[in-house]
């Protein structure tokens, strides 16, 4: 069977040049040889802090930036080999919804021309069907019709952020990138939003791809997660085992690190030592040893760990906890 | 010392005269602060949260921002009545402030040292720099600032976000204030370090016996950080008590449904409860509950009369909410 | 506050009176130039030669008084307004439409193009215009042609560069990589998603560039290589009075009062339509 999105060793360097005469070339390995598969309908969350290639990931997935090396396939057509009609198909096919929804959303354009412009652009529609989508994609997200006839400045965070929705959705898309779709927005309309999130995926089964910091966002939309860390992937497997049994000790401390409402437990937080290292010169053997709570000597520091299944099916962990080196 | 609290505010009501009207960012509110302790304001963005806290040292947006009525009592001083000047001499000093931004809050143009030296000999402004040093990396080092002799010589734009906020937190702390305000201070920051920071600031308050007022909109650091909680809405303080009688049993309903609406990461939640609407502008004038137009159960007298605080559901005596359907649970 | 005491509160600040001077100085008399003036602009009369203004020992007939010729100075200002307006219009649009363009591939497009076309940025800024504008006087003559070509010469840099910078900033929006992922061309995001965003401030460097225009038309038709004689441009009519500055200022102080007071008006303008237009400069 042809799985809906399939991620093969993607990487993405970026050349940085330093020096007063910019005569230093470095590589910052943002992404990392990175392998996924994501099912039709379901939704991935990509996990992990600033700087660890979340968002690189996903803006390759959606083809504002072109991969160093590896390849991609939704439903089974290379996309890096996509051309004419079928790029085409491809740009209908996958949206996006970004964070701040101040920025994404072009101030001199009313909502209307927002919403019909990826039909404009894709298909072929006369006016009134064109209308008929954008009333139904603004109905969808909470928004009146009318509201069309606006421009975003008329409009709080959270239904600028319906907007975005609604010009994702109005293609009716197979798979929509949320990059930090929530972070921007106040406590009070979050969870609108991420139940907004979840009504189109059940009326129109598409899927998801998350990017985001909060794990209490993560375990709510999700159902798998892949912890990146310094530009590859550590942990990768379904919410629920990597919540209730987190393998990486990075993914323990992330979970530790979040101040929940109630604690379940009286454990104290993993406080983890300094800051992550520079992507332009990452730690030899696994790159999460300097900081790593539970270091268990030379193999981490020169061994970069393989794949391992965890204990649990779907569930796979990168470190050399529970091989036969640790 | 004696019991009175350190800080006691007393109907603050702070006001922006703007071309559309006057516009009341405070209104009315009254809460209080113990030597020692963590006070946590929550609220979402308009709800006053930072206006409050910025009404306390009168840093208002220049020409439209005035205290229109109430007391500011800091250590028994009306702060509410001081002349600029006076104010000079405790912001910095006694009242020390932490904002979000790490980014913005240090001057890009001078050395760290220099700028820890320079709140340090905000004291005595006649003491040489070369004296200060010693004490520059001393307050550095209580913030866990990693090889602080070699970042005296640093820029802000050399170090990370979290090791720049831990800077801007040596500067709060390098006075001895007695209160220090923390404006969203670990927003900008990722959670293991937000966690680090965090950890930080607790351990100095113990040592130090400042009280924090700690601003935010995550009720998550609220639960783990602070003793009481304020919880802001259009401008008023609906709920306040301690940390374990809200969180326990949260009495107002926007308390109760903010609880609801946050996802755990403890267990698979299928449906989060969501807040519908939108907090009303704060142009508007509304004579009743400013909550009444998303509450679930809201009535009549909502929307005309302004509840009073009454005492919450844990039935503790500092726990109070302004509602005036306590009894019922959303 | 109703349309009427808005408008009443801007006639009386600042840019308000700027406005009024603007109005009754440039524009009224450039679109109504051959209602207003009393006389032929071109027609010489002998037998009133050198006549000083009214007030000054003159008559209401020639109310700003007569140069060497005979002209009447008040008519040949008035006339001079069309001038002043058109090469103004007609400079800044052109040199708007290059810069713009330009800044917008520069800034969007980035690479080969933006090196290419900042560098000539920087060539146009270190060329002397006056220069320039001698040069080609010495070759065609002076010509209507030659001041807008120096004017688009002068200014469309400025458009340029700041266009660029703002396109920079636009570019790397959240709603820009929104169109890209709609499929959206290059050309289209630069015309309707950049552009749109721009326009204020073009709008506002237009506006301050009129100023600096009606001053370098009037500097060329005071060295004589602007627009030729007889025309009554403001800058020739400065020019025409300079040997009898003594014993006739009347003939250059008037029309340089007409330059002064417009460009004063037209930069007090620029700057109150730059606060309420961009408000990113804006002083908080």
């Amino acid at each position: 069977m042809i799985s809906f999105l399939k991620v093969e060793n993607l990487s993405k360097h970026f050349p940085v040049r330093t020096g007063i005469f910019h005569r230093k070339e470095h590589i910052v390995r943002a992404v990392q040889d990175v392998s996924f598969e994501l099912e039709e309908g379901q939704t991935l969350a990509l996990v992990g802090e600033s700087g660890c290639g979340k968002t690189t990931l996903a803006w390759m997935l959606l083809k504002l930036i072109e991969p160093t090396s590896g390849r991609f396939w939704l439903n089974g057509q290379d996309v890096a080999e996509l051309t004419g009609p079928d790029l085409r198909q491809y740009r209908t096919n996958v949206q996006a919804v970004f964070q701040d929804p101040w920025a994404s959303l072009s101030p001199r354009m009313r909502v209307f021309d927002i919403v019909a412009e990826g039909l404009r652009l894709n298909d072929n529609l006369s006016d009134g069907a064109m209308t008929k989508r954008v009333d139904e994609a603004l109905c969808s997200v909470g928004l009146r019709p009318d509201d069309g006839h606006k421009f975003p400045h008329e409009f709080s965070g959270g239904q600028r952020q319906r907007i975005a929705i609604a010009s994702a959705i109005v293609q009716r898309p197979k798979l929509i990138i949320l990059d930090e779709p929530v972070s921007a927005l106040d406590v009070s309309i979050r969870s609108q939003i991420m139940n907004l999130f979840k009504d189109i995926q059940s009326e129109f089964g598409c899927s998801y791809v998350v990017v985001a910091h909060d794990l209490g966002t993560t375990r709510y939309m999700a159902d798998r997660v892949a912890v990146m860390y310094l530009g590859s992937l550590v942990e990768f497997g379904s919410t629920d085992k990597m919540f209730d049994a987190p393998e990486h000790p990075y993914t323990q401390a992330l979970l530790s690190a979040a101040l929940p409402i109630q604690k379940s437990d009286d454990k104290p937080p993993i406080v983890l030592r300094g800051e992550v290292p520079s992507p332009v010169n990452p730690p030899s053997g696994c790159l999460f040893h300097p900081r790593c709570q539970s270091f268990i000597g030379d193999v981490c520091s020169s061994n970069a760990p393989n794949w391992r299944k965890s204990g649990s099916a779907d569930h796979w962990v990168r470190c050399h906890i529970g091989t036969e080196w640790g | 010392m004696s019991n009175e609290p350190l800080l006691d505010v007393r109907n603050l009501t702070t006001v922006l005269d703007l071309a559309a009207g006057t516009m009341p960012v405070v209104d009315d509110v009254s809460f209080t602060v113990g030597r020692g302790e963590t006070l946590g304001i929550v609220g979402e963005s308009g709800s006053g949260k930072s206006m409050t806290a910025n009404s306390i040292i009168q840093i208002l947006p220049k020409k439209i921002g005035r205290i229109a009525g109430g007391k500011i009592l800091f250590d028994g001083r009306d702060l509410s009545q001081f002349s600029d000047a006076d104010l000079t001499k405790v912001r910095g000093r006694e009242i020390a402030m932490i904002l979000q931004d790490p980014h913005t809050s240090l001057n890009p143009v001078y050395t760290i040292g220099n700028q820890v030296i320079e709140a340090l000999r905000l004291d005595d402004p006649r003491q040489p720099k070369r004296s200060l040093l010693g004490k520059a990396i001393n307050v550095l080092k209580k913030m866990n600032v990693a090889d602080a002799e070699r970042r005296l010589h640093a820029f802000p734009h050399q170090m990370s976000g979290g090791m720049k906020q831990r800077v801007v937190g040596a500067i709060a702390f390098s006075s001895a204030p007695k209160l220090i305000i923390a404006d969203e201070p670990t927003t900008a920051l990722d959670v293991t370090i937000q966690l680090q920071y965090l950890q930080l600031l607790e351990g100095i308050q113990k040592n130090t016996g400042a009280a924090i007022i700690f601003i935010t909109h995550d009720l998550g650091i609220v639960a783990n950080l602070c003793h009481r909680l304020a919880v802001m809405y259009g401008g008023r303080i609906i709920e306040s008590g301690t940390v374990k009688d809200v969180f326990a049993a949260p009495s107002h309903p926007y308390t109760q449904a903010l609880l609801r609406s946050v996802p755990s990461i403890d267990t698979k939640v299928y449906r989060l409860y969501a807040i519908e609407g939108q907090p009303p502008p704060l142009t508007e004038e509304i004579a009743g509950c400013k909550f009444a137009s998303r509450c679930p159960l809201a009535t009549d007298v909502c929307r005309s009369h302004r509840p009073d605080p009454k005492p919450g559901r844990s039935g503790a005596v500092s726990h109070e909410a302004s509602c005036w359907h306590l009894g019922e649970t959303l | 506050m109703g349309r009427t005491a808005r408008l009443s509160r801007f006639m009386l600040s600042v840019p308000g009176a700027a406005f009024i001077v603007l109005v009754i100085v440039l524009i009224i008399p450039a679109l109504f130039a051959d209602l207003i003036a009393p006389h032929d602009p071109y027609k010489a009369n002998i037998r009133s030669r050198l006549e000083p203004p009214f007030l000054f020992g003159g008559t209401t007939e020639f109310i700003l008084g007569t140069d060497r010729l005979g002209r009447d100075v008040f008519s040949r200002i008035i006339h001079g307004a069309k001038f002043a307006l058109g090469i103004s219009m007609v400079g800044i649009l052109l040199g708007a439409v290059v810069g713009t363009a330009l800044g917008l591939i520069a800034g969007f497009l980035r690479g080969w193009w933006d090196a290419t076309i900042m560098r000539a940025v920087d060539i146009t800024f270190a060329l002397p215009s006056i220069l320039l504008a001698l040069a080609l006087a010495s070759v065609s003559g002076p010509s209507f042609e030659l001041v807008i070509f120096v004017v688009i010469f002068v200014i469309w840099g400025y458009f340029a560069r700041q266009v660029r910078a703002e396109t920079l900033a636009l570019r790397e929006l959240d709603f820009v990589a929104r169109a890209r992922v709609l499929g959206a061309s290059e050309y289209r995001i630069m015309w309707k998603y950049i552009l749109p965003n721009i326009v204020n401030t073009i709008v506002v460097l237009g506006t301050l560039q009129i100023g600096v225009v009606i001053i370098l038309e009037a500097t060329l038709s005071f060295l004589g290589i602007g627009i030729p004689r007889p025309t009554p441009a403001w800058g020739l009519l400065v020019a025409d009075g300079r040997q009898l500055i003594v014993s006739s200022w009347w003939i250059s102080f008037f029309p340089g009062l007409a330059i002064l007071l417009t460009v004063m008006s037209v930069n007090v303008l620029g700057d109150a339509l730059r606060d309420v237009l961009d408000p990113k400069s804006r002083s908080v």
